[in-house]
């Protein structure tokens, strides 16, 4: 489903932000991308979206070679990626609703059936009773579960989590993994970088190591 | 990690074609539209003060052009009138002039499009004016009589361009020896209006760069605090098109308010200028019909819509292609 093959990118300053980095996420399956800060774990995971591009390598995603697409693909395929980040990336001036909605908004969907996608995705994630709540009204981690609701309310084929947890205390954030691992359970591929290693070592689950840019190794599942 | 190549992304992408096929896809495009003008028009009442800064900045520069043009409209109302009423042109012919000759080249004259009438003054008739006029009544007897035959053509709502053109096939005429410039206020007229009508023209050029790039620089502000919400429209899927489609409507919504307020500006204009140029006007024995507001507006306000949908094009396009990762 995700595969890279020999990808490096280099900036303009000369800095190596990924090096012949190359490893293969089959379908449905879930993986932790860990490393220390600057390892490379959020240029590797921008790469997917094709937000950055290697500049030698190749990504492949679903089969389809990114450095192939043009330009005019990119939406089709990010519509089929949910992403998370760590500073939520939500519209503070709409309502939880409508940030959930907006994927499907962009996608094309119906007033009806975003509102039956958008209410399934917020009862998923507990916020059903908060979907007229505007986001500054929200707490950190009410608003990274809209965060995630927005991520899934697409149903995408792959998930994608940018340090999901980074703000939130250890339950709040032992919630979030388990919620990662439910839609996991439903056939979801989900790629989750994050170098909470205490809490990562609690899943039975693979984990690509990155240092200084590099692939260090490849744990499997225990 | 196993090697495996499953080919999902292709699946979701034939399920994205049907969905835009259907009819969702063209409801969801139509919400959208929807959504867009009253978000626009939401922006609008926001902001009244910076909205309206730009609204009101947009009126008075395409007042100007405006005002201008409907100036040089009457201008050519007063024209086409004063010819309609007093235009005339004599038309002397040879003395050795034929009658049959003479009648059939008044019969030419008369199938002018631009001719009204003409009527045929005889030297002897010429004569007789002549004595009259000047109240010798001797100057009957003068043989032989020296005045040539004249047709005197009464002209209909002339331009410039048809007062030349008739002028330029009678000289050409073996029977006429001379003509009367009884046309020639005319063309001055017409040629003070068309100078109008091209400054106007060029003022609506210019000016309408003026607007595109006032248009443009507010929404360029408003761009910029949207950066985040753009590139979050890019990181969910959102098309370029779909992104820019907000932006269309506020800039087509700010021109067309834009227009519509310059023709307010015009009408005030011309109705405090209504006495003077209404005096004016009766002096040359015109009488001036003011474009109607309804018209005017509607005119300016597609102006003012196309100059800031073309804005909001050129400044969105521009800056989601430079600042947001498509």
């Amino acid at each position: 489903m995700i595969e890279f093959d020999g990808v490096s990118r280099r900036f303009s300053n000369g800095h190596f932000g990924l090096q012949d980095v190359s490893f293969h996420i089959p379908e449905g399956r879930m993986v932790f991308l860990t490393g220390h800060s600057g390892s490379g774990k959020s240029t590797l995971l921008r790469m997917i979206p094709a937000l950055d591009h290697p500049t030698s390598g190749q990504v492949r995603i679903g089969g389809h070679d990114l450095q192939k697409m043009r330009h005019h693909q990119y939406p089709k395929l990010r519509r089929q990626i949910g992403v998370v980040f760590q500073d939520h990336h939500l519209l503070p001036d709409r309502r939880v609703f409508d940030n959930v909605a907006l994927p499907l908004q962009v996608s094309g969907f119906g007033s009806k059936d975003i509102r039956r996608r958008v209410e399934a995705a917020l009862d998923k994630v507990g916020l059903l009773a908060r979907q007229r709540a505007l986001i500054e009204e929200l707490s950190g981690g009410e608003q990274q579960r809209v965060n995630i609701a927005r991520a899934l309310v697409n149903r995408p084929k792959i998930l994608l989590a940018d340090e999901p947890t980074g703000n939130l205390d250890p339950e709040l954030s032992r919630d979030i993994f388990n919620q990662f691992s439910d839609f996991h359970a439903v056939g979801v591929t989900v790629l989750i970088a994050s170098h909470d290693l205490h809490l990562l070592k609690t899943y039975a689950v693979p984990r690509i190591v990155l240092n200084q840019g590099r692939l260090s190794h490849i744990e499997e599942a225990f | 990690m196993s090697r495996a190549s499953p080919n999902n992304l292709t699946a979701t992408k034939t399920n994205t074609k049907s969905l835009a096929r259907g009819e969702h896809a063209l409801s969801a495009w139509a919400h959208h539209h929807r959504r867009c003008f009253k978000d626009a028009l939401w922006r609008l009442l926001k902001r009244p003060i910076s909205a309206w800064a730009t609204i009101v900045t947009i009126a008075i520069v395409l007042a100007l052009p405006g005002f201008i043009m409907t100036l040089a409209t009457q201008i050519k109302q007063i024209g086409g009138m004063w010819a309609s009423e007093n235009g005339q042109m004599n038309v002397y012919l040879i003395p050795s002039a034929q009658t049959d000759q003479i009648q059939s080249f008044q019969t030419w004259l008369n199938h002018q499009s631009v001719v009204r009438d003409s009527r045929l003054i005889t030297p002897q008739e010429g004569l007789h004016e002549l004595a009259k006029r000047l109240n010798i009544d001797s100057l009957t007897d003068i043989q032989p009589n020296p005045l040539p035959s004249v047709i005197v053509v009464h002209l209909d709502r002339l331009t410039g361009d048809t007062v030349e053109s008739l002028q330029h096939q009678i000289r050409t005429n073996p029977l006429v020896d001379n003509i009367s410039e009884g046309g020639e206020w005319i063309k001055r007229l017409q040629e003070i209006s068309l100078f109008f009508d091209r400054l106007s023209w060029w003022l609506l050029g210019l000016f309408g760069l003026t607007v595109i790039f006032v248009i443009g620089n507010t929404l360029r502000l408003e761009l910029q605090e949207r950066r985040e919400e753009l590139s979050l429209m890019a990181l969910i899927g959102g098309t370029s098109r779909y992104m820019l489609r907000p932006l269309l409507y506020d800039g087509a919504i700010t021109g067309l308010l834009g227009g519509m307020l310059a023709s307010v500006i015009i009408y005030g204009l011309l109705t405090a200028l209504a006495a003077p140029i209404n005096n004016l006007a009766t002096n040359y024995g015109a009488h001036i019909t003011v474009i109607t507001p309804l018209l005017m507006t509607a005119l300016l306000g597609i102006i003012g819509l196309i100059l800031g949908w073309f804005s909001a094009q050129i400044i969105g396009r521009n800056f989601i292609k430079k600042s947001v990762k498509l």
